[in-house]
């Protein structure tokens, strides 16, 4: 029995739960859309359907041919993150992302420090222990994962800084 | 094409794109595309978007071109 898997998912169950009793105390609402950000959101579906659909053909193809140092979980794990940053990108990008009330910053700040975490783990990690057999693994994940919340973060500066012109 | 008649309209009122958004229970973003042309609301929030500037359907989303 791995007693650490266990403690790892309890810890997580009772942050979960944590923060589920701290909205529900503060009486925070679900975040909510309105009709033009419902609609951008089926877009945005579409975009990172696609991206699946030929992110999944083109990591076969580069894993096949050994175009790049990657394994195919690698290149699976990354084709699926690949689609859930084209979402959020093409949500912030249309202003569609935060919903309604538009409370963005405290979100940004976690995604940033996720994404600086995961940046230094990765290069730690890869500086420490090296590459397995000169290629890319799913033990290696934090460091594409740090720059893909980079990128995140880096849109909603973006963007946020273009609401501010247009508003001016 | 820009909706120059409700960005008229609200100015005349003195809102703000963030204020008349509270008003009809939208992002400002949604507000600015519609200013700016770039999307068409239903005539749902069109109705709502008229009540709270006291105007009608025709003053703000008739096209008369």
């Amino acid at each position: 029995m791995n007693y650490d898997v266990l403690i790892f998912l309890g810890a997580f169950l009772a942050v979960l739960f944590l923060f589920s009793f701290i909205r529900r105390k503060k009486g925070i609402k679900k975040c909510e859309y309105d009709e033009r950000q419902a609609a951008i959101q089926g877009t945005a579906y579409k975009y990172a359907a696609l991206t699946g659909i030929f992110g999944g053909i083109i990591a076969g193809l580069i894993v096949e041919a050994d175009l790049l140092p990657i394994t195919g979980g690698f290149a699976l794990i990354m084709v699926s993150f690949l689609m859930i940053e084209v979402y959020v990108v093409c949500m912030i990008l249309k202003g569609a992302y935060f919903g309604i009330t538009g409370t963005w910053k405290r979100w940004t700040i976690s995604i940033t420090l996720l994404g600086v975490a995961n940046l230094y783990f990765g290069i730690k990690n890869i500086a420490t222990d090296g590459l397995e057999d000169g290629c890319f693994t799913i033990c290696d994940i934090n460091l594409p994962l740090g720059i893909l919340f980079l990128v995140i973060a880096a849109t909603v500066f973006f963007q946020k800084a273009r609401e501010r012109r247009e508003q001016n | 094409m820009k909706n120059l008649k409700l960005k008229s309209a609200r100015a005349a009122k003195d809102l703000s794109q963030q204020q008349l958004a509270d008003l009809v229970g939208v992002s400002r973003q949604t507000i600015n595309a519609i200013e700016k042309g770039d999307y068409n609301p239903t005539i749902r929030l069109c109705i709502a978007i008229c009540k709270a500037l006291d105007k009608t359907l025709d003053d703000l989303f008739w096209d008369n071109e």
